[in-house]
């Protein structure tokens, strides 16, 4: 074989060998790529029951609505420093132990407070004792049962409803999807 | 020709053997990495079970139980109450409230001073610590797949402020997530203060038979700045407690009818109309008619007057007055002794309202 030959052989599978390697690498990275991220979800859910646990009613008081719930008594002043999932907590006693009277209060408390709760491109659910209180759709219209990417956070919250009354223990669950 | 077309061969060879070693290794790159995301994957689902079973453990002290602690002792201070109250009977509060507490159970120490048996307060039964400790963890069990076990092993009642009481649980924990993390707790206390206001005072109840069921109501008057007979009237028409710790016992030691003064937390209220004539005919009750009895209301219920006297031996005068004008009906005359007169309410003592006592009745 020729000098010239050889040059061509090799110069041709030195390109061929650099083609088969970055078509390899680009598979890997493109996996990974599309790999569902699954750690964001889990932090948002993470973040509102953490929001929800430790902000108290007074620090919502700027929302008008619940300024109304204290003014029209359905919040009273000792509550103004429980935290909003003990205040959901509290709507929810009361709206079970009255047949459901409740159950507008309830939830547009919640409403309230979580609206738009997290960034557009995610869509969550809260959940009180394994009943929807709130869902929000992001625009993608992404379907709960078939996210690749749906991350759950939960805590258990029990209220005193009068000084002899404690709740029964309930779970609160935020699902974050997308 | 033949070492040719060997030749050739061999150059090929090498262009595939290259070839394959590097699609191998794009292979083992490819799942290496997987293998690498999976461990990292699993990493941060442990990582979120560990903070699950934290946060639980952190909300466990310092949120579940204090509150399920502060609501049963509530219920279990009206139950006990209430049953002490039908069966006339007082209670060793170091004994019996742990029992009502936990399980909604007490034994009558006045039949059964070993007990050996218990009776279940019904009006107890969905607010024992037991069973709500059950529901906790049940509902960490099935939703949270977080295992709790709890062990109380022993519950304690006292009082270091007059107005509440302090009750401490001292519990064993063991909380996992099923190959995970196991949090162990030994001899953690749990401690919880419960307002006493709004409670029935035991000894009123007890000694009327039922009859009259004072709340405790803490008064507003200051001893320290208001004295006198007016102080002395307003207590009697409000029917309000004040804190009194030279010879008040406290909350708790009425319900063992202990009537010894409390250093940290005694109180007391006064006897009143309605005490003295449960039955509203204007008739005191015959067996408070009898007259050497200060109107201190745990006084009134010594069961030995002489007591009154003992006392008197050693810093006071036996005597008991009258106190005039400020609180008088012409049934029940309103008596106080010598160091409720003097040093307690501060009402003037003269000749006039200085009712005797004889003390060999006693």
């Amino acid at each position: 074989m020729s000098m010239q030959k050889r040059g061509y052989f090799f110069t041709l599978d030195v390109l061929i060998a650099l083609i088969v390697m970055v078509v390899g690498f680009m598979l890997i990275w493109s996996s990974m790529a599309t790999k569902p991220q699954i750690i964001q979800p889990y932090f948002l859910a993470q973040d509102l029951i953490d929001f929800m646990s430790s902000t108290t009613v007074a620090d919502v008081t700027s929302i008008s609505y619940v300024t109304g719930l204290v003014d029209n008594g359905n919040i009273s002043v000792s509550q103004l420093e429980t935290t909003i999932l003990e205040q959901i907590a509290f709507f929810n006693y009361i709206n079970q132990t009255s047949g459901g009277m409740k159950d507008a209060v309830l939830r547009n408390f919640t409403k309230v407070i979580l609206e738009n709760a997290t960034p557009g491109q995610y869509s969550f659910e809260f959940i009180l004792d394994e009943r929807t209180m709130y869902y929000q759709q992001n625009p993608f219209n992404d379907i709960q049962d078939e996210s690749d990417s749906l991350a759950s956070a939960k805590t258990i919250i029990s209220v005193v409803v009068d000084k002899n009354t404690i709740s029964e223990p309930i779970v609160a669950e935020v699902r974050v999807w997308q | 020709m033949a070492v040719k077309a060997a030749s050739g061969l061999g150059k090929k060879a090498i262009f595939f053997t290259l070839s394959s070693v590097l699609i191998v290794s794009l292979f083992l790159l490819y799942y290496s990495t997987r293998e690498d995301l999976s461990i990292k994957e699993k990493a941060e689902v442990g990582e979120s079970r560990v903070a699950a079973v934290n946060n639980f453990v952190e909300n466990v002290e310092n949120i579940y139980l204090p509150r399920a602690v502060y609501t049963s002792t509530n219920k279990a201070i009206s139950v006990m109450t209430e049953y002490m109250v039908a069966n006339g009977v007082y209670t060793n509060m170091s004994v019996n409230f742990p029992q009502v507490l936990m399980n909604g159970t007490l034994c009558n120490l006045a039949i059964d001073p070993s007990c050996t048996a218990n009776v279940t307060l019904d009006d107890m039964s969905d607010y024992r610590l037991g069973l709500w400790l059950a529901k906790l963890t049940n509902v960490s069990r099935e939703e949270m797949n977080i295992k709790a076990e709890f062990n109380i092993s022993r519950i304690t009642i006292n009082q270091s402020d007059p107005w509440s009481l302090n009750v401490t649980a001292l519990i064993d924990y063991n909380i996992s997530s099923p190959g995970v993390v196991t949090i162990i707790g030994r001899n953690v206390l749990i401690s919880t203060a419960v307002g006493i206001e709004g409670f029935t005072d035991p000894l009123i109840a007890i000694e009327t038979g039922g009859m009259v069921r004072r709340m405790i109501n803490r008064s507003i008057i200051d001893l320290e700045t208001e004295k006198g007979s007016a102080v002395v009237a307003k207590l009697v028409a409000e029917k309000t407690y004040i804190y009194q710790n030279r010879t008040g016992p406290s909350f708790l030691m009425r319900f063992e009818k202990n009537l010894n003064a409390s250093k940290c937390c005694g109180i007391e209220s006064l006897i009143t109309e309605d005490i003295l004539d449960t039955d509203g005919d204007n008739i005191p009750n015959p067996e408070f008619e009898q007259g050497y009895r200060s109107y201190a209301d745990f006084q009134f219920w010594m069961d030995d007057p002489a007591i009154l006297c003992m006392r008197d031996e050693i810093n006071y005068d036996n005597d008991l007055y009258n106190v005039t004008p400020a609180v008088s009906t012409e049934l029940f005359p309103f008596k106080l002794d010598r160091i409720h007169m003097d040093t307690i309410y501060g009402v003037p003592r003269t000749s006039q309202n200085d009712i005797k006592v004889d003390c060999s009745l006693s």
